[in-house]
């Protein structure tokens, strides 16, 4: 049985090179759906201009296909709501903003 | 909507780092020309000496890093794929080609004649770069207001050019009779404000942000720049080539120094909502950059008014050095080590650790080196308004050294290794 706490702890070793912190701290995952084996990611990025965009997509697909029991991982890309700092972890607030 | 995970957008990143490593060599080479050019401070505009030296640095380094950020950035700001690589290779060694040969012949007597031959090589390398973002601009159905700077500035490139290749044709054989003093002040307006100028402020909203992680501020601003700039510098040009009355160009300066700062203003505004607040090497860079590009619009306005020669020749060192080689070399260290990074270690995302962006930079090299080049620019300022050659030799020395630290750094991110 895959857990979405499943899905948000592989997603959480994907890391943006630029920031440093893993996309889940950054509050980049906007939601999580699981049906049997199938996982439907909605996420964003923190900026449209994105140089990495495609790659974080791999990056993020290829953890959540690395759990076991998962035979697809769909990417769903969106920029409503757009994101902000605050939806990052307390700790990637106090790290980043001092 | 859903995106796909094809790769036929991403930027070509080995054609971009072409540009960015030709660029940092040619800054190299512009920091040793400088040496030289402490006995021309005075500030007369058309010597052979300063003209081989801002041809070196403009065309060989900041036109450089423009055009491999352009590469880089079309892409990914009109999320379409830039109509041919193959093409802006081509460009990139016509390029060379043509901009060595003018410098040789702007460096020495003996070469002059080369000056309209690669005049025309380099005009055409251009013409091929202008024709690439054009066709890809025409392809799309969208366009944001960072592809209207991109597409205007571009549309500058060629105009600008276009007379430059006049200029060269008319001193080199004297086919085309022109007023040159008028036509290289217009080739030097709408090269500066018109490309570079455009293009550093499309690039700077996208990039900005980006690094700052800023969101959520208005446009108005920037929105202001672009109609400000553009205006100005069209009736810049034309009023200079058409020989148009003096209050003509006085309007078309007062748009272009109110379209410079609203930019500011802009980026002001963008950095106030920043949720990273360290003022690392990148942001003391960039704020240093606004600073001496606002000094620099006072100056040339005062050099407007006044007339005195130095003044022009300050308003040139601050944008030179003050403004766009502190903002470039602020964007070299983040850009640099990104297309290092997708080349050797992207692929082993997942299979092994790998290292952060930041880690790649020397961070000590890269503060000395942002320091020093902050201490030259000072140094360059007052060789200039205090008539020093020797203040303006140190400035000199001390910028070279600056950029050796940056070539450094560049060494240094190439040749970064995983630590076992």
């Amino acid at each position: 049985m895959i857990t979405e706490n499943d899905v948000y702890n592989a997603i959480s070793t994907v890391i943006d090179p630029e920031v440093g912190f893993d996309i889940v701290s950054l509050g980049l995952i906007y939601g999580v759906k699981i049906e049997e084996g199938n996982v439907h990611v909605t996420m964003t990025l923190s900026t449209k201009g994105c140089p990495l965009h495609e790659l974080i997509q791999q990056w993020t697909k290829d953890a959540v296909l690395k759990i076991e029991g998962v035979q697809n991982c769909d990417i769903e890309i969106v920029w409503e709501p757009a994101w902000n700092i605050s939806m990052a972890s307390e700790r990637v607030k106090k790290e980043l903003c001092g | 909507m859903k995106v796909s995970l094809a790769t036929e957008m991403a930027p070509p990143f080995v054609l971009v780092a072409h540009f960015f490593i030709a660029g940092i060599v040619f800054l190299s080479l512009s920091g040793i020309a400088l040496l030289s050019m402490s006995s021309d401070i005075s500030g007369y505009i058309i010597s052979s000496s300063l003209a081989a030296f801002s041809h070196l640095y403009l065309l060989g380094f900041v036109m450089m890093v423009i055009f491999g950020a352009m590469y880089q950035l079309l892409p990914v700001v009109l999320e379409a794929p830039i109509f041919s690589k193959d093409f802006a290779y081509v460009q990139f060694y016509m390029y060379i080609v043509g901009f060595s040969m003018m410098v040789s012949g702007f460096s020495f007597s003996e070469l002059h004649l080369l000056i309209p031959y690669g005049a025309v090589i380099t005009y055409l390398s251009m013409l091929i770069f202008c024709f690439n973002v054009f066709i890809t601009f025409y392809r799309l159905e969208n366009i944001t207001l960072v592809s209207k700077f991109l597409l205007i500035g571009t549309i500058f490139l060629f105009i600008s050019v276009s007379l430059g290749l006049l200029i060269g044709l008319s001193l080199g054989h004297g086919l085309v009779a022109i007023d040159i003093d008028a036509w290289v002040k217009a080739h030097i307006i709408g090269t500066l404000g018109g490309f570079v100028m455009m293009i550093v402020m499309g690039v700077a909203m996208v990039l900005i942000p980006m690094f700052s992680l800023s969101h959520g501020f208005e446009e108005k601003w920037i929105k202001a720049a672009f109609y400000l700039q553009s205006c100005g510098v069209t009736l810049c040009m034309i009023a200079l080539i058409a020989q148009l009355p003096i209050f003509i160009q006085a309007i078309a300066a007062f748009l272009m120094v109110s379209g410079v700062l609203c930019f500011v203003v802009q980026i002001v505004i963008i950095f106030k909502q920043r949720a990273r607040k360290q003022n690392d090497y990148w942001a003391k860079n960039v704020i240093f950059a606004l600073v001496c590009l606002i000094a620099s619009v006072i100056a040339c306005t005062l050099y407007f008014i006044l007339g005195f020669p130095l003044l022009g020749m300050l308003a040139g060192v601050l944008f030179f050095f003050g403004f766009l080689l502190s903002f470039i070399v602020g964007h070299i260290y983040k850009i640099l080590p990104f297309l290092i990074w997708y080349e050797k270690f992207s692929p082993l995302v997942g299979k092994q650790k790998v290292p952060l962006l930041h880690q790649m930079i020397h961070t000590k090299i890269a503060d000395a080196q942002t320091w020093m080049l902050f201490i030259s620019v000072i140094a360059l300022c007052g060789g200039v308004v205090l008539q020093l050659g020797a203040l303006f030799f140190l400035g000199s020395v001390l910028l070279l050294i600056s950029l050796v630290l940056v070539a450094f750094n560049a060494v240094f991110a190439f040749n970064y290794k995983i630590k076992e």
